[in-house]
């Protein structure tokens, strides 16, 4: 726990860009709904080879998305339950079911098609809340943050200087 | 010293932000290549590490499952089209280290990957080249693992036994013999009767009740009757015994009664068995050629054990199948489970254009080279094992490849696998020109016969489904045999069958797989029986003579067990007869005719009585008359 809110701390202290952060926020959004074996874990794997995100923020906050998709997995399965069996949609869950791709990531699954549309809708609005609350932490809470004894004392642990020296 | 230490914090940060470009850029240009390099070192690994682990896994499948060293020459994979090739594959033998079960130059197979990772085999085209049985081995090889038995064994050849006619001794230990049932029958209702009868003859009277009542008729027949008194305590008397000895009579009459319906059974028994021998001897010759001899069935004694042979040997390959069948079921019923027991989710299914099942060979084509030199060329299309998937049943053909097109071996059929795993096929083939060398027909006791040469024509066909039919008309041209003999019959016909030309042969096979019933007639029976109709007509005359007179010999046991019983029988009859004989003068008439006799001695006594009476009297009134008389 002390080292993700360390790398957390780390990540939102440094000069990383906004963008950066916020887009790792929405990644790990999406791997912690998705988990990374699925089509939305693939496609956000090789976008980390990709875009420029913060590693560390991404990887603390899938741990926490993961456990917040398991809390929230009954509304998931209950809206690609919904989604599935819409008559009107029928025909398009027929043709999509004939694809291979559409079997093989199991998006016939109530709970992977809940995730897959609830995390890919969620996406933009959490990396927006997200970048609008780096941009505040730094500007409003950094200083005051950094003040707390608690911070200065995580700062001064031999593992934030050995997380410093590897970081950069 | 707070302070001191936000300073130096906020110091190391300046640091930091100096020493570092600001504005890097969103697109990782390292880390792109990186994904590509990740990417193409992963196929390139999986590419060359997967045909030594393939091939290792066939090799580990195939022998833990044959129970014998597989050898392998090379595997090679393609991505496109996706597929396998398996090259120079043999299998060594279990039964013999020293040779093959199977070899092939060539195995190769175009799969769908997609399916793949769906968990379905499906197989678009598989070509075997080169396929071969039972070939010899350069080493021998080694066995891995001992084979389970199969569960079907061949069972000992109905067919085995000969030409000799059976001896009648030997047929008539064999039969159910109705002369033995009569025997037995008769035995049980003598019993049946005997108790009735026995039960009747306690109830008669006993020696010394007739003697008693001797004794009384004689001593009213001697009763002296003076008055009218004298013939009440008569009569009293004789109502007394009348009393007695009509209770005796009625004994004596259910007796009679019980020995009349009693005989009429036991002379139907007797009747019967006395019939019996007659009634064996009919069937006897109802179920052996005795009249005629011509139906002696040589061609089901040459080629029984062969296509006994055959079904045996499709019977095992589908018992070798079947497991496979039956566990996909299971796997299939596991899989259903553990979706159901998912709670992540549920799974929606929706209709397919082209489902598919586990595992399927959409165009199958194997080159198989025969013992005898023949090429074939076995096709098949949708080869599975869940034809209910797909609503398509499996279509299979077997020509033979030949330069001489009069050489024709033509086979084609269809199979299916229903939801319950019942297996079903049917088809039909066509031969023309089709050699036979050196084909061992019959290895029975007396005679071993090999047809060395010959040409075969034929068609028939086939249908399972729970049960077989099958009728097949084969006709053998240029025929060569050879063979051994050991008996008189087998020899003469082993001398026809060296004759033979030609013969034609028609097998209908019918009922259960494992117990078949299988007709074979042949115009080679009418050939060999004019060979030696009149040495088999002899034999059958002694038969007949010895079976007959074994017949009567087990009657005469038979009667010969009833006889103290029939005996008896006659006593019964005996002590009827005297009893009726004895009762026959104490007929009710004869004690009253008694009482008449006596009433009328009285009356006569009474009346010459009177009469000197009378005489003395007027003997008296008219002696004074003096009438000199």
């Amino acid at each position: 726990m002390l080292t993700l809110l360390a790398k957390i701390l780390g990540a939102l202290s440094s000069d990383t860009r906004p963008l950066q952060l916020s887009l790792a926020f929405g990644f790990a959004f999406l791997i912690g709904f998705n988990g990374f074996l699925s089509l939305v874990g693939l496609a956000v794997i090789a976008l980390l080879f990709i875009v420029r995100v913060n590693l560390s923020i991404f990887l603390a906050m899938s741990a926490v998305f993961g456990v917040l998709s398991l809390l929230l997995s009954p509304l998931t399965a209950g809206l690609g339950k919904s989604l599935l069996t819409e008559p009107t949609w029928a025909e398009m869950w027929t043709s999509l079911y004939n694809t291979y791709w559409f079997r093989v990531f199991e998006l016939n699954n109530t709970l992977e098609l809940g995730a897959a549309v609830f995390s890919l809708f969620a996406f933009v609005p959490v990396v927006v809340v997200a970048h609008w609350l780096v941009l505040k932490y730094r500007k409003v809470f950094m200083d005051w943050v950094s003040r707390f004894k608690v911070v200065q004392t995580l700062k001064a642990s031999k593992f934030y200087r050995i997380y410093e020296a590897v970081h950069g | 010293m707070t302070d001191k230490v936000t300073e130096t914090t906020n110091d190391k940060a300046a640091q930091k932000q100096s020493s570092k470009p600001k504005n890097q850029g969103m697109i990782r240009p390292v880390g792109t290549g990186a994904l590509f390099a990740l990417t193409g070192s992963v196929f390139a690994a999986g590419y060359f590490a997967a045909e030594p682990i393939t091939k290792s896994i066939i090799t580990s499948v195939m022998e833990n499952t044959i129970g014998a060293e597989t050898n392998i020459d090379s595997v090679d994979l393609s991505l496109s089209p996706f597929g396998i090739a398996v090259n120079g594959l043999q299998q060594t033998d279990p039964e013999d280290l020293n040779r093959n079960l199977f070899e092939f130059k060539t195995a190769s197979a175009k799969v769908n990957p997609f399916e793949l990772l769906l968990g379905n085999t499906v197989i678009d085209d598989l070509t075997v080249d080169g396929l071969q049985f039972y070939t010899a081995r350069s080493q021998a090889g080694e066995a891995v693992e001992k084979t389970a038995q199969g569960s079907i064994k061949e069972s000992a050849s109905e067919f085995a036994g000969g030409l000799e006619v059976p001896s009648a001794k030997e047929v008539i230990a064999n039969a159910d013999l109705l002369t033995e049932q009569k025997g037995r029958q008769l035995k049980q209702v003598w019993q049946t009767e005997n108790k009735a009868l026995k039960s009747k003859v306690e109830a008669l009277p006993s020696k010394s009740s007739v003697d008693k009542y001797k004794a009384q008729w004689q001593e009213i027949q001697d009763t002296k009757i003076q008055s009218a008194e004298d013939i009440a305590a008569l009569k009293a008397k004789i109502d007394k015994v009348k009393t007695d000895i009509k209770k005796d009579r009625a004994a004596v009459k259910e007796l009679s009664e019980q020995y009349k319906v009693s005989k009429t059974n036991v002379d139907v028994a007797y009747k019967e068995l006395k019939a019996a021998p007659g009634q064996d001897w009919q069937n006897i010759k109802a179920k052996y050629p005795i009249d005629d001899p011509n139906a002696v069935a040589i061609s089901k004694l040459i080629f029984g054990d062969e296509i006994t042979g055959y079904l045996v040997t499709a019977q095992q390959a589908y018992e070798k199948v079947k497991p496979y069948i039956d566990a996909n079921k299971e796997v299939k019923a596991e899989d259903k489970l553990s979706a159901e027991s998912l709670i992540e989710g549920e799974y929606i299914e929706f209709p397919l254009d082209n489902p598919y099942p586990s595992w399927i060979v959409q165009n199958l084509l194997v080159n198989v080279s025969a013992p005898s030199g023949e090429q074939f060329k076995l096709t098949g299309r949708e080869i599975n094992i869940e034809h209910f998937i797909r609503n398509k049943d499996s279509q299979y053909q077997v020509a033979l490849v030949s330069s001489d097109p009069k050489k024709r071996f033509d086979l084609e059929g269809r199979y299916a696998v229903d939801q319950a795993k019942n297996f079903s096929t049917q088809g039909n083939y066509s031969i023309a020109n089709l050699p036979v060398v050196n084909k061992q027909l019959s290895d029975s006791d007396d005679i071993q016969l090999t047809m060395t040469d010959a040409l075969v024509f034929g068609e028939g066909n086939y249908q399972f489904d729970s049960n077989i039919i099958s009728t097949n008309d084969i006709r053998f041209e240029g025929v060569k045999l050879t063979g051994n003999a050991t008996t008189e019959l087998a020899k003469i016909a082993l001398n026809t069958l060296t004759q033979v030309n030609q013969f034609g042969l028609n097998v209908g096979i019918t009922g259960q797989p494992d117990s078949p019933d299988i007709k074979i007639k042949s115009d080679l029976d009418n050939q060999l029986n004019n060979a030696f109709k009149s040495q088999v007509k002899a034999k059958w005359n002694e038969f007949e003579g010895d079976a007959k007179q074994q017949l009567q010999a087990k009657l005469q046991s038979e009667l010969n067990l009833n006889s103290d019983d029939l005996a008896k029988f006659e006593q019964y009859k005996e002590r009827l007869g005297n009893l009726e004989q004895e009762f026959e003068k104490f007929k009710e008439g004869q004690l009253d005719g008694l009482i008449e006799q006596k009433k009328k001695e009285l009356e006569d006594k009474l009346k010459n009585k009177a009469k000197d009476k009378l005489k003395d009297k007027l003997k008296d009134k008219l002696g004074d008359f003096d009438f000199g008389l």
